[in-house]
């Protein structure tokens, strides 16, 4: 367990420093001076010796393989640098924004599972046209881009029913519209995994050696099916978080509702390399641990994992 | 005679308009065990889940009942009652027979959770109990354990202990034995018949008629959803009245001489040998010396599979290599194919060394050897026709030779017909057939046949077996046949090698291993293997 741990753990730094390598390398393709961008965006009229002493003030007028060492090394002290368009610590704003991302993310993944535990269920169980409707929805679901979905459920919800926000507002109501923009494609991509492995569980023998037991069919879902099922969803749970945080750039913005997401726009907006680092270095790291946490589920929930 | 435990009388049992069960009457009466035998499709199977209401199709009869219970009449309620507390039912195979994420413990406290009203922690005395009755040892930590951790024995036993745990005065066990070595089978019918002596009525689904001659007291015989014979296990057995009958029982191979045809289709009473027995005197065309491979494991010291194989296989003879489940014999096989690189020894093909030589050698050479598995679906590509699947398998030079094709075709005896068509779309034996036509195709010297009729029907076996000897017969082909049945083996082999543990125990000329044994093992294996006893071929 110790070393699954380790390994993990180490597998994870790895996957940081190549994501910040690449950051770095990959921004000093894109074609223009940042120090122009930290002297107010393209449009600025900074002087050449303004510019000159930006350079040296920030290092960018040393070799690149120094540069690189140098910033990965503050990289590993934990000092993401400060942001070029807003003059902080690009920590702290990070940290400000983080949690409400991050609160977004985590209740997308939850009712995402929700409804896909419902709808495959309701397609393994329900009587014929019920099963093509719960389909029918999957296969909608999963096809719907965020942005589109986000229009038509405020021009439902709020614009003819008034009930909810049309932006993201403080407490739970404002939270209810972005939620379920990130949730239901989500819903509709693991309830169709969900279905499969559901029906393959119900048709297995240890299911029958079950009902012959003289188990309720709930109990049967309950104690054995849904298990089954569930395995291929948590490994993909992963990878669905990771497309959660990119879509979270979507939804924020169409919410304007503070976040790392539309944070991320504004910075890729005004050049601004250190947020853009930052936020990217940020989203990776929730997104190793959330592949280590699920792996660590998959293997509760598949005991045959750990002898492998 | 007591009241009977459980009446069916004229049982029908139709899926959305197909009647699969027709007019099906038996008994059960407590402490009596009825062996239904039927080939696959036969209706034995939905038969045994018409009586726990699990059939999915319609179910219609005259009259229904378990004990005090009309089981034509039971809601859901009564069902689950019913289910688990009355009749206990053991299927096939525990490892997908129980939920492989569930400690095995937890699915016999399911049985107590559902029928008895003890406490928690009294439920967990009784499950260490009754895995103790089924003969489990260590059964507290047993419990505990998945039933992908315990052994092929083990774990059919923790399957038997969930079904009777509310002690069911019915237990239905369909093809109990089936996944199991010989020695393994013939301990879970020693407990089969234990609760039976107890006073449990036993319901026993098998298509294998020597063990239902060493459990069952009588037999119904099934075919396409109707019973065509029933009678008490002398009667059927030894005097069978049907047709059908007669032909299932020629067709099981033990004790009948090598040679002589098996299936219903063959002159009945002929003595026609199929086979030319050449044993010893044909030159030897495969020879493997000192044959050792051994298998890296995690946390454990290298498993040795295969230690010190050596073997021969003469032209026109047949060597059978007998062994339980990890013994080695498919290690040994696919060394000889060149398919695994031995750590040590030889394989010589034909004079010339076939092991230790870069593929490219091997490559044209690989057509003198050919393989045939049990499980043919899996080995051909679906999407390929039958046509494609042999035409790939010709030497080159005779790919675009129509007549080649129709040639091995008829050798196996598949109409021409099936060229166009898919496996899936093959019966079972039709599979196996195409599976021989293409190991034929290149016109090999020896053929490796690994369990080639394990997952056939006793009659389409019989007939594969007729076929097997036949080509042995007209090609002089050598044959390693692999099996674990060891009916099949005496009666396709002229010499058998019985391994253990990676190790040859004995070897010798087939009818000497079977009759006197030399090894204890050999001998714990033949005296565990259940026997179909006949007086006469009838």
């Amino acid at each position: 367990m110790l070393r699954w741990v380790a390994a993990k753990v180490a597998g994870g730094a790895f996957v940081l420093w190549a994501i910040a390598t690449l950051i770095f390398f990959g921004l000093r393709l894109i074609p223009g001076d940042p120090a122009q961008a930290l002297l107010g965006g393209p449009g600025s009229q900074a002087s050449e010796e303004a510019l000159a002493l930006v350079r040296r003030e920030h290092g960018l007028d040393l070799p690149l393989a120094e540069q690189y060492l140098l910033a990965m090394g503050r990289l590993a002290t934990g000092d993401l640098g400060t942001s070029y368009s807003l003059r902080q610590d690009v920590l702290t704003l990070i940290g400000e924004q983080f949690w409400g991302t991050l609160l977004l993310t985590v209740l997308s993944l939850a009712t995402a599972w929700a409804i896909a535990l419902l709808l495959a269920t309701w397609a393994t169980r329900g009587s014929r046209s019920g099963r093509a409707v719960a389909s029918g929805l999957e296969v909608v679901a999963s096809a719907v881009p965020h942005f589109w979905l986000a229009s038509m459920l405020i021009l439902l919800f709020s614009s003819l029913l008034g009930l909810l926000p049309p932006v993201s507002v403080e407490g739970p109501s404002g939270l209810v519209l972005p939620v379920l923009t990130l949730a239901l494609p989500l819903a509709g991509f693991l309830a169709q995994v969900m279905r499969e492995s559901l029906a393959d569980a119900l048709e297995s023998p240890f299911v029958l050696s079950a009902r012959a037991r003289g188990e309720s069919e709930t109990g049967v879902r309950w104690r054995h099916a849904i298990r089954h099922a569930s395995l291929p969803a948590i490994s993909l749970s992963g990878w669905a978080f990771g497309s959660l945080i990119s879509g979270a750039v979507v939804v924020e913005t169409v919410f304007a509702r503070p976040g790392l997401g539309r944070s991320l726009l504004n910075a890729v907006t005004a050049r601004d390399i250190p947020m853009v680092t930052g936020i990217a270095l940020v989203s990776a790291l929730a997104f190793v641990l959330v592949t280590i946490a699920t792996d660590a589920i998959d293997r509760v929930a598949d005991p045959r994992l750990r002898r492998a | 005679m007591t009241a009977p435990l459980l009446t069916v009388d004229r049982l029908s049992v139709a899926f959305s308009g197909v009647t699969v069960v027709r007019d099906v009457s038996f008994e059960v009466s407590p402490g009596e065990c009825l062996a239904i035998v039927g080939e696959s499709g036969s209706g034995k199977s939905v038969t045994a889940r018409s009586l726990l209401g699990l059939t999915g199709g319609r179910v219609s009869a005259e009259g229904l009942r378990l004990g005090e219970h009309d089981l034509l009449s039971a809601g859901p309620k009564q069902w689950r009652s019913i289910r688990g507390g009355e009749v206990g039912l053991v299927l096939q195979d525990a490892l997908v027979s129980l939920d492989p994420l569930r400690p095995v413990g937890r699915e016999i406290d399911d049985t107590l959770r559902l029928h008895t009203s003890l406490s928690p922690a009294e439920r967990r005395d009784r499950v260490i109990e009754v895995l103790e009755s089924v003969g489990m040892p260590d059964a507290a930590s047993r419990a505990l354990q998945r039933a992908g951790e315990l052994s092929g024995g083990l774990r059919q036993r923790a399957l038997i202990a969930s079904a009777i745990a509310a002690s069911p005065h019915l237990i239905i066990a369909d093809e109990p034995t089936t996944a199991l070595d010989a020695t393994v089978q013939s301990q879970v019918l020693r407990l089969l018949a234990q609760l039976r002596a107890d006073g449990t009525a036993l319901l026993l689904i098998s298509h294998d008629l020597a063990v239902v001659r060493e459990v069952a007291d009588r037999i119904v015989v099934m075919r396409d959803g109707e019973i065509v014979e029933a009678g008490s296990v002398g009667e059927v057995l030894d005097a069978p009245r049907h047709e059908y009958t007669r032909a299932l029982i020629r067709s099981v191979p033990s004790g009948v001489p090598r040679g002589m045809p098996l299936a219903a289709s063959a002159d009945a009473g002929s003595t026609r040998n199929t086979a030319p027995p050449a044993p010893s005197t044909g030159p030897i065309v495969l020879e493997a010396r000192g044959l050792s491979k051994s298998f890296p494991r995690r946390h454990q010291a290298p498993l040795l599979a295969v230690d010190d194989v050596s073997i021969s296989l003469r032209r026109g003879s047949t060597l059978g290599l007998v062994g339980e489940s990890g013994s080695g014999k498919t290690t040994v096989a696919r060394m000889l194919l060149g398919l695994v690189t031995p750590d040590d020894g030889t394989v010589d093909l034909d004079g010339a060394r076939f092991s230790d030589i870069p593929e490219r050698q091997r490559r044209r050479r690989r057509r003198m050897l050919g393989a045939i598995y049990q499980d043919p679906l899996s080995s051909f590509d679906p999407r390929h026709t039958v046509q494609r699947i042999l035409r790939d398998a010709l030497d080159p030079k005779e790919a675009n030779a129509p007549r080649r094709l129709t040639e091995l075709l008829d050798s196996v005896g598949l109409p021409s017909s099936v060229l166009a068509r898919r496996p899936l779309h093959l019966s079972g034996g039709q599979r196996q057939r195409v599976a021989i036509a293409r190991a034929l195709a290149p016109r090999p010297e020896v053929l490796v046949c690994d369990e080639p009729v394990s997952a056939l029907d006793v009659s389409v076996q019989a007939q594969v077996l007729d076929l097997l000897d036949e080509l042995q017969g007209e090609h002089g082909l050598a044959y390693l046949f692999i099996s674990h049945d060891l009916g099949v083996v005496q009666h396709m082999s002229d010499r058998i090698a019985v391994m253990r543990a990676g190790t040859i125990v004995e070897e010798g000329d087939a009818t000497t291993v079977f009759t006197s044994p030399q090894h204890e093992y050999t001998r714990q294996l033949v005296a565990s293997t259940p026997r179909l006893e006949r007086n006469q071929r009838s």
